[in-house]
């Protein structure tokens, strides 16, 4: 199965080369097409990051769009991201010039447009090359960034202004006690220069708030400094695509992980982000940015020179703000500037506006009670659909719980039929040994009775042994399909569990499991049987010593000899010394209820798969049930 | 010792354990009989012998949950004291639901098993003797006219001639006839006493 999927691969692999070989071999041929008259228009777009970037992705959708809605021609769009230049500016530009030029040439362009300001400030570092001869738009772009530039006749430009005061003033008009923001922004170059252009900006407002930069953290430590802000902060998520190791965050992944964590309100700079954790203000219109973009580049292609078209700045959007984000910080409706719109507003909130909707209606009797039921059915079918949502999790949990249930019912079965195959002979064995007792103390002692009774005793001796047989052969033959094993996952699968029990008695349940703990060898449902019964016995020794600090332990380590070991603690009673191998024999027990088979079945189960068992009793109180397991090889892991 | 004629029987299909827990039982002094299964039992008791069952819980065919019900549904019941190889909850609950005398697994000590047996043997006696005492009320009973038995239960509830005269439709001084007649059928002297009797020898008769 495994080979043939590794040949399927490399077939694919082959047919890949090929047909890039193939295509290399054409590409001369198309080098002389030339535009055919009527043909589509040919668009090609420079993207500054990958296409997902944000806001640079939704510029970029409203663009395409937008121009094929408006052009009266068809339009063949080509996409090529830049990716390279969200690491460095101009060392790395050779390769992609000479791609995006070649490309160019085989294949002529009416238009290129840029989005973002990487993909302009590459253009106009290859400008000859580049767009000597071809129009360009310049989209997604501020206008700060086309200061100093002398556009000509070939190009033009849609940009945005991003206020950096107004986004300063909202905050305190909103919060007027915020005394720190955190400022969150990438390590990119793009990230880095809003980080200067941002610091310059709030020169002013350093006698009230203390700003924090973010840029040459990455997203966790980030996440971790969100999780602990001091009272009256704000954090603003200015732009936050590739962080300090590289790890680049596509779509609005960067921001839901910080909203997450975030202990203070996040503002945000573009539209999109409302919805997405942002609370709100006079946002980019960024979608307004590549509608812009594509009415200016149908003029283009309808024949309008782009000299002609003086740059279009594309106003702020009107305040809007996100209603549950005001919810979560407190934030007083009254105070949001005028004309502020409140978007995903819950139906809690809505029924306060019921007031104004059943006032509308008794104007417009008929049209106002569709209103009201409209609204009704809208908030029913939301708070079913998250009903819904939040009953396929309990189901998933259920059934993950219901797995858990059946393979602990499956050992529970085993242990049992092995109780009743050894509780048959032992139990005649200690009945025939009393009554051997009796005889003998009679007078005279009856020794034909006692002569049978050892027969049977060596009988039943050999049945027992014969069931320890049968155990055995059978753990081997199980231990043959025995298969890698993240550990980490059967100690939590084993704690989840438990965890139920321990905490309905008081007790705590800890895990502590390295992250970087090699895979071991073995059966999972084995090693969950012998794990669980650590950890029960150690519940139930615990409980039986009450006092401070009740507490249960699972602790993991790789010893350095090609093994894992895993040690269950307690805080109970502890092991008298003389106790610590006998607790191993079949029917020791130290419980009322007690079978004393989990610990002899949980050694021959270790040793089986080539580990071993024992007991300590701890320094201060309590016991340690420590057992080890082979690693699994590196030779099997790749396997 | 109360064993005396009393007979405990062991059942168990584990030829070995059966052996085993007989000689010691015999060696305690007690009178025991051996059966290799349930049904083995049924056949061979004989019916108002003094005794207690020691039965496996688990066996091939009619295991010692059915023995149990059906001794308990038949005439002359015994108790029953269950062993198993192990402790399993939802059986031993079941057993002492129906009215298991005891549960044990087969390696209890010695002193429980010995002391688990003579408590079945003790509330073997005690139950006879009851339900010998109620079989000899309920004879008597059945010798009362319809109307003596409409009398009566009157009486046991606390009525008085006058009131009972009243219910049933006839005269006083009748009641008191009844009365005598019930008392000396019965052999008792006050209404205490014959509420008690009445008590005792509950299921009433039928006939009424």
């Amino acid at each position: 199965m495994k080979a043939m999927r590794g040949m399927t691969r490399a077939r694919w692999l082959w047919a890949a080369v090929a047909g890039f070989l193939a295509l290399a071999a054409a590409l001369p041929a198309l080098a002389e097409e030339a535009p055919v008259p009527g043909g589509p228009k040919r668009v090609l777009v420079l993207h500054s990051f990958g296409e997902h970037f944000q806001p640079f992705a939704d510029v970029a959708t409203a663009f395409r769009s937008e121009l094929a809605l408006q052009s009266p021609d068809e339009i063949e769009l080509l996409d090529i991201a830049l990716g390279v230049v969200r690491f460095e500016e101009g060392e790395a530009d050779k390769p992609l010039v000479d791609y995006v030029y070649s490309l160019r040439t085989q294949r002529p362009v009416d238009l290129i447009v840029t989005v973002g300001s990487p993909a302009f400030r590459f253009c106009m570092r290859h400008r000859d090359r580049l767009v000597a001869d071809v129009p360009l738009v310049v989209a997604g772009i501020d206008c700060r960034h086309l200061q100093g530039v002398e556009l000509g006749q070939n190009i033009t430009a849609v940009c945005v202004n991003i206020d950096l005061h107004g986004l300063v003033d909202d905050i305190l008009q909103l919060l007027p006690g915020t005394a720190n923001v955190s400022v969150v922004l990438g390590s990119s170059p793009l990230e880095t220069y809003w980080a200067g252009e941002s610091r310059g900006a709030w020169q002013g407002y350093t006698d009230r708030i203390a700003f924090t930069w973010f840029n040459g953290l990455t997203l966790p430590q980030m996440r971790e400094r969100v999780a602990s802000l001091p009272p009256h902060s704000a954090i603003v998520f200015a732009l936050l695509d590739v962080d300090a190791v590289g790890v680049p965050y596509e779509r609005n992944a960067a921001l839901h992980a910080l909203h997450d964590s975030a202990t203070a309100p996040i503002f945000g700079l573009f539209a999109p982000e409302l919805g997405n954790g942002t609370v709100g203000g006079r946002l980019v219109d960024v979608r307004g940015a590549g509608v812009e973009s594509a009415r200016v580049a149908v003029r283009i292609l309808g024949g309008e020179s782009p000299g002609a078209i003086p740059p279009v700045i594309v106003p702020a959007l009107p305040p809007a703000f996100d209603g549950r984000e005001l919810r979560r910080w407190k934030i007083d409706e009254a105070r949001l500037p005028p004309g502020s719109s409140i978007r995903f507003v819950e139906p809690t909130l809505w029924q306060a506006y019921r007031g104004r909707i059943i006032a509308v209606g008794a104007l417009f009797a008929a049209a106002g009670s569709l209103i009201v039921m409209l609204l009704i059915s809208r908030a029913r079918l939301r708070s079913t659909r998250a009903q819904l949502g939040a009953n396929e999790q309990r189901v998933r949990e259920l059934r993950r719980e219901l797995s858990l249930a059946d393979r602990v019912t499956l050992l529970g079965q085993f242990t049992t039929s092995l109780a009743h195959e050894l509780g048959q002979p032992l139990g005649a064995i200690l009945r025939n040994a009393e009554a051997a007792e009796l005889f003998l103390e009679r007078e005279p002692p009856d020794l034909e009775e006692v002569r049978a009774i050892l027969a049977d005793v060596r009988k039943d001796g050999e049945r027992a042994g014969g069931v320890i047989d049968r155990l055995r052969a059978m753990l081997k033959r199980h231990g043959v399909e025995s298969q890698m094993l993240d550990w980490s996952g059967v100690v939590d699968d084993v704690v989840g569990i438990a965890r139920g029990n321990a905490s309905a008695r008081g007790i705590a349940l800890e895990i502590d499991t390295p992250s970087d703990l090699p895979p071991v060898r073995g059966d999972r449902v084995h090693f969950q049987q012998v794990l669980l019964n650590l950890v029960a016995n150690a519940i139930d020794a615990v409980e039986s010593a009450p006092g401070g600090d009740p507490r249960v332990l699972v602790r993991t380590r790789a010893n350095g000899n090609g093994l894992v070991e895993c040690a269950v603690s307690d805080t109970g009673p502890g092991i008298a010394p003389d106790k610590l191998e006998s607790i191993f024999e079949p029917f020791v027990t130290t419980r009322e209820q007690g079978m004393g088979m989990g610990l002899p079945i949980s050694r021959t189960i270790v040793e089986t798969h080539g580990g071993s068992l024992w007991a300590e009793s701890n320094p201060g109180r309590g016991a340690t049930f420590r057992f080890t397991i082979p690693v699994s090889e590196p030779r099997e892991r790749h396997a | 010792m109360p064993e005396g004629t009393a007979i405990v029987h062991v059942v168990d299909d584990d030829a070995s354990f059966l052996r085993a827990v007989g000689r010691l039982l015999r060696a305690s002094g007690f009178t025991v009989k051996q059966y290799g299964s349930a049904a083995e039992f049924l056949a061979q008791r004989e019916d108002g012998e003094p005794g207690c069952v020691l039965a496996d819980l688990r066996m091939p065919g009619m295991n010692g949950l059915d023995l149990q019900a059906a001794l308990a549904s038949g005439p002359d019941p015994l108790p029953v004291v269950f062993l198993s190889a192990h402790g399993d909850v939802p059986s031993t609950v079941r057993a002492m639901k129906q009215g298991a005398e005891d549960f044990l697994v087969k390696q209890a000590p010695h002193g429980e098993l010995l002391a688990a047996v003579r408590r079945a043997l003790e509330r073997d006696a005690r139950e006879r003797a009851q339900r010998a005492r109620r079989h000899d009320l309920q004879e008597r009973l059945a010798l009362l006219t319809p109307r003596e038995r409409e009398v009566l239960t009157l009486v046991v509830q606390g009525k008085l001639n006058k009131q009972i005269a009243g219910e049933l439709g006839i005269h006083e001084r009748t009641v008191k006839l009844h009365r005598t007649a019930i008392t000396t059928k019965l052999e008792v002297r006050s209404v205490a006493q014959l509420t008690r009797l009445v008590q005792d020898a509950r299921p009433f008769p039928k006939g009424q």
